[in-house]
């Protein structure tokens, strides 16, 4: 299939899965979850099957820092234009790393050290916004939310908690040898589909 | 300017410290040489330990009110390392196990640079508590034996706790004088420590219950000496030894053992308790501190490594932060480490000024001491403590302590660990959901738009994840509002319940609230507010059982106001199905209904779309019953519930002369100018003013929330009180406009 794809230059890929895999399959790897790695176009992955027409009235964003995140963000307008979703939220995930949590004063530090950074954040994501076309921006609702957590998995669980339809992120770019083979976003986003999600590469 | 201020408020503030590191002092010294001679070791050990660590961490420790020196956790080890390195010999011995200090000194550095403070929150809280039962069955059973009189006693621990009947008898029958002489001052200064806290009187509390038994046994030597003239009724060798210059007597360490399988144990063991005992203090002492701050245990382990390499090589044990002296410093009020470093020098001139006294402690007084804080670890109370948790948890608590018991402190605590894992799986009637998420991130947090966090856990949150989620918590300033919601938790054990616990206090008394919810779903199997919760067991109906906090808040709640309560409502509650809103949504059961004659405030768990798609949402909700009929509407924040329009033929409703109102409110209604009319300026000056909630109305009655999540108790009572100023409101308008 991959390789039709590439022959095809086909630039989308449907795909259905399940919502949580078996164990045996978490761990060999099902069809989908292969395909997903290795297919070079973006992938849709539907959870939710129906004939019905699809109305995702609200749709999460990954506005993680990569060069990709402008295509991903326009994408996602263009996206929620087509399926007249309501409600945009782009979630930043805020890395406060550097600034260790000892004492009072050291939590201090890290809570401006936050701010700081979610500002910065919303700047670069308001600058991406600033690019789209006004009517893809003008019926849809758009919110920014910053998150602690894990970077790429946590935006899975947030897209649950706020109940949102469509998960919209980009492959991850900057990967370590370490982290490609034990922790890889992609595949921890994967192993529980939290909504459908649409993965841009 | 404030760098002055600061110094001026130290300076106000010695004092008290003085004062407070000198009561310290009184219990440190009886404490400092009967912990080093329960450990086998030089009771001067004890005291140089306290000294340097009250001076080294107090110059560069992170934590405020915490005292340092030897602890009571270490002893069993300790005396392990000095009679296994030493083959008996136990001067050798404890040459070896100096060195075997300093190395755990340098490891603890180590540990601190690291940041691995966190590792404590490994352990499980049950498996520690079986392992501290287990030091103090340890101490107790060699104690016993000294205390009666009886210091040859030697042998495992089983052993010793077998000898116990015989010393008695022997006690009782001996015909040596200095072995009845020993005993009897042995059984007064248990006696002392028993009654001490329970006689009130000022100035007896004044001096501590050790100080007492000193003074007792000092006072005793002198009275056969200068009033009975007689000789010591006790021989030497019952008798504390002190060299008669502490400073030239020094023991040093001994590496000639340091690549030894038995050494690099004892390293090991040292260092794991040290570090555990070390952590859990810190952690209580900050709950204990006045002035609630937060310690900076990364630097505090640092701080207790130097001091630990640094006695260690004058001859001292193990430095640790105790847990014991430190709540009597913080309940004499010290302000900071200056108590610390006063309690080390206050110590020191003891020890300068009256050695001749020191050395007329019998070491049973001294025993009694240490037998005394053996019961307290190892009480029974401790294990029905233990047992209210839940029954399962004596299995932990006694797999720990057993092992612990017949062989050694490191495979007890490792076993301990094995134990609770087993037990959590079985508990949860199977391993899945642990294999499949112990790796995975579990924790959200996110900041709301009202400023408040939210914190979401999923799968599961047990002692092996917790770690995830303190981290999280550990950045939020405790003066925050913050939810904690389990609800997507399938299983949390007792060791996160507990901790969740310390930090809703820590945030209660910085004028913070962390609330937990989501928990309501959830079985316990006993009553303990630390009990395990999981999903698989339904919480029984109907009985006090298995309430959770929020529950029980609610129904002080309930009692306040004078309202009704009723934790599980069986059936629906029939008057949701008219509001728009649950036209499309499907409720499964409503709970927590606090009732207040027609106003009724619930949490509802409802389902919105079908199949695959089906969600289950949890909500509280407040519905006003109105008395004059009122117009259909619904008011929401401009986009926020918006699409509640497709499915009905509500039209937007734009009200004149109000901008603002527009810009921030979606109002929509079936009748227009009906709505329009209900709309006064009191009403929208009353809506602007306050915070947003999604509001509808149907006819006679107003169905008020704010999220689709549960709401915690201070959100719940924000809410009853927009309800009925809303709903006065309302009646005024009506009475007005009639």
């Amino acid at each position: 299939m991959s390789k039709i794809c590439e022959e095809n230059k086909i630039d989308l890929l449907i795909l259905g899965a399940v919502k949580r895999e078996k164990l045996m399959k978490h761990y060999l790897g099902s069809v989908a979850r292969k395909l997903t790695k290795k297919v070079k176009c973006s992938v849709l992955l539907i959870m939710n099957q129906s004939q019905k027409e699809i109305y995702k009235k609200h749709i999460v964003v990954n506005g993680l820092e990569s060069e990709k995140s402008h295509e991903t963000i326009s994408t996602a307008f263009y996206v929620a234009n087509s399926l007249s979703s309501k409600k945009i939220t782009i979630v930043e995930e805020i890395n406060n790393t550097e600034v260790k949590v000892d004492d009072d004063r050291s939590l201090r530090r890290a809570a401006i050290n936050h701010e700081r950074k979610t500002h910065q954040e919303n700047l670069r994501v308001k600058k991406i916004l600033k690019v789209i076309p006004k009517e893809f921006k003008e019926p849809i609702d758009i919110k920014l939310q910053g998150i602690f957590g894990k970077s790429g998995y946590s935006i899975g669980h947030y897209a649950r908690v706020v109940r949102s339809e469509l998960l919209i992120m980009h492959t991850p770019t900057h990967l370590n040898f370490v982290k490609k083979i034990v922790a890889n976003d992609l595949s921890f986003i994967l192993s529980e589909l939290p909504t459908d999600v649409l993965i841009i590469k | 300017m404030p760098q002055q201020k600061e110094s001026n408020q130290f300076l106000a503030a010695l004092p008290q410290n003085i004062f407070s590191g000198f009561v310290v002092s009184l219990i440190a010294l009886p404490l400092g040489l009967g912990l080093a001679l329960a450990s086998e070791a030089p009771p001067i050990s004890g005291v140089i330990s306290a000294v340097v660590g009250g001076v080294i961490v107090a110059i560069f420790g992170g934590s405020n009110v915490t005292i340092t020196g030897p602890g009571n956790g270490l002893v069993v080890v300790l005396l392990t390392a000095i009679t296994t390195l030493g083959h008996g010999d136990l001067q050798l011995g404890f040459a070896y196990t100096l060195a075997a200090i300093v190395v755990s000194g340098a490891i603890m550095i180590l540990l601190g640079f690291l940041r691995l403070g966190i590792l404590s929150d490994f352990f499980p809280s049950t498996a520690i508590q079986g392992m501290l039962a287990a030091i103090g069955i340890g101490i107790f059973a060699k104690q016993f034996h000294v205390m009666l009189g009886n210091s040859n006693e030697d042998g495992g621990l089983v052993e010793l706790l077998l000898e116990i009947p015989k010393t008695i008898q022997t006690f009782i029958v001996t015909e040596n004088h200095n072995f009845f002489y020993a005993g009897i001052v042995g059984l007064v200064s248990l006696f002392i420590m028993i009654f001490h806290a329970k006689i009130r009187n000022k100035y007896f509390q004044l001096i501590p219950a050790p100080m007492w038994i000193v003074v007792f046994a000092v006072g005793l030597s002198y009275f056969f000496q200068l009033v009975l003239k007689q000789e010591h009724p006790i021989d030497k060798a019952w008798l504390i030894n002190i060299p008669d210059d502490v400073f030239s007597n020094l023991a040093f360490p001994n590496f000639g053992k340091a690549f030894n399988a038995e050494f690099i144990t004892a390293v090991i063991s040292i260092t794991l308790i040290a570090s555990i005992e070390s952590l859990l203090s810190i952690k209580a002492v900050d709950q204990l501190d006045p002035l609630k701050r937060r310690s900076n245990v990364n630097r505090d382990l640092k701080a207790l490594g130097l001091a630990t390499m640094t006695s260690g090589f004058l001859g001292g044990l193990n430095v640790v932060t105790v847990i014991a002296r430190s709540s009597v410093n913080v309940n004499n009020k010290a302000t900071n480490r200056s108590a610390n470093l006063f309690h080390a020098l206050f110590l020191l001139a003891f020890l300068i000024l009256f050695q001749t006294q020191l050395k007329m402690i019998p070491l049973s007084a001294l025993a009694a001491i240490l037998v005394y804080t053996g019961y307290k670890l190892a009480a029974p109370k401790n294990i029905l403590a233990v047992s209210k948790v839940g029954y399962e948890q004596l299995v932990i608590f006694f797999a720990t302590l057993l092992t612990t018991i017949f062989t050694s402190l490191i495979i007890g605590i490792l076993v301990g660990i094995f134990a609770t894992f087993v037990v959590h799986i079985i508990v949860n009637k199977g391993i899945i959901i642990f294999v499949r998420n112990t790796l995975k991130p579990n924790v959200l947090m996110y900041k709301e738009r009202d400023g408040s966090y939210y914190v979401s856990v999923k799968n599961f949150s047990s002692f092996i994840n917790f770690y995830r989620l303190k981290n999280k918590l550990n950045l939020i300033p405790e003066h925050e509002n913050v939810v904690v919601d389990f609800s997507r938790c399938r299983f949390v054990d007792n060791t996160v319940m507990e901790n969740i616990h310390t930090y809703v206090e820590k945030f209660e008394s910085k004028q913070g609230n962390l609330e937990v919810v989501g928990l309501d779903m959830h079985g316990a199997g006993t009553l303990h507010p630390f009990a395990p919760r999981n999903i698989n067991k339904t919480p029984q109906k109907d009985s006090e059982l298995s309430l959770t906090k929020r529950q029980k808040n609610l129904a002080q709640i309930a009692n306040d106001f004078g309202w009704e309560y009723t934790p599980f409502v069986t059936g629906s509650i029939a008057l949701l199905s008219d509001f728009n809103y649950f036209k499309t949504r499907r409720v499964e059961r409503t709970k927590n209904l606090l009732k207040n004659g027609n106003d009724k405030l619930f949490d509802v768990v409802f389902t919105e779309g079908a199949f695959i798609a089906r969600q289950l949402i949890r909500s509280t909700v407040f519905h006003v019953k109105v008395d004059d009929p009122i117009p259909n509407f619904t008011l929401d924040k401009e986009g926020l519930f918006e699409y509640v329009k497709q499915f009905t033929n509500f039209a937007d409703i734009e009200v004149e002369n109000h901008p603002d109102f527009n810009k921030r409110f979606y109002l929509s209604g079936e009748d227009r100018q009906a709505v329009l009319d209900f709309f006064t300026d009191e009403i929208i000056l009353f809506l602007e003013s306050n915070i947003y909630y999604h509001i509808e109305s149907n006819q006679n009655g107003l169905l008020i929330f704010k999220k689709e999540r549960l709401a915690s108790v201070k959100e719940i009572k924000a809410m009853i009180d927009f309800g009925l100023r809303f709903e006065k409101l309302i009646k005024e308008t009506a009475y007005v406009r009639a």
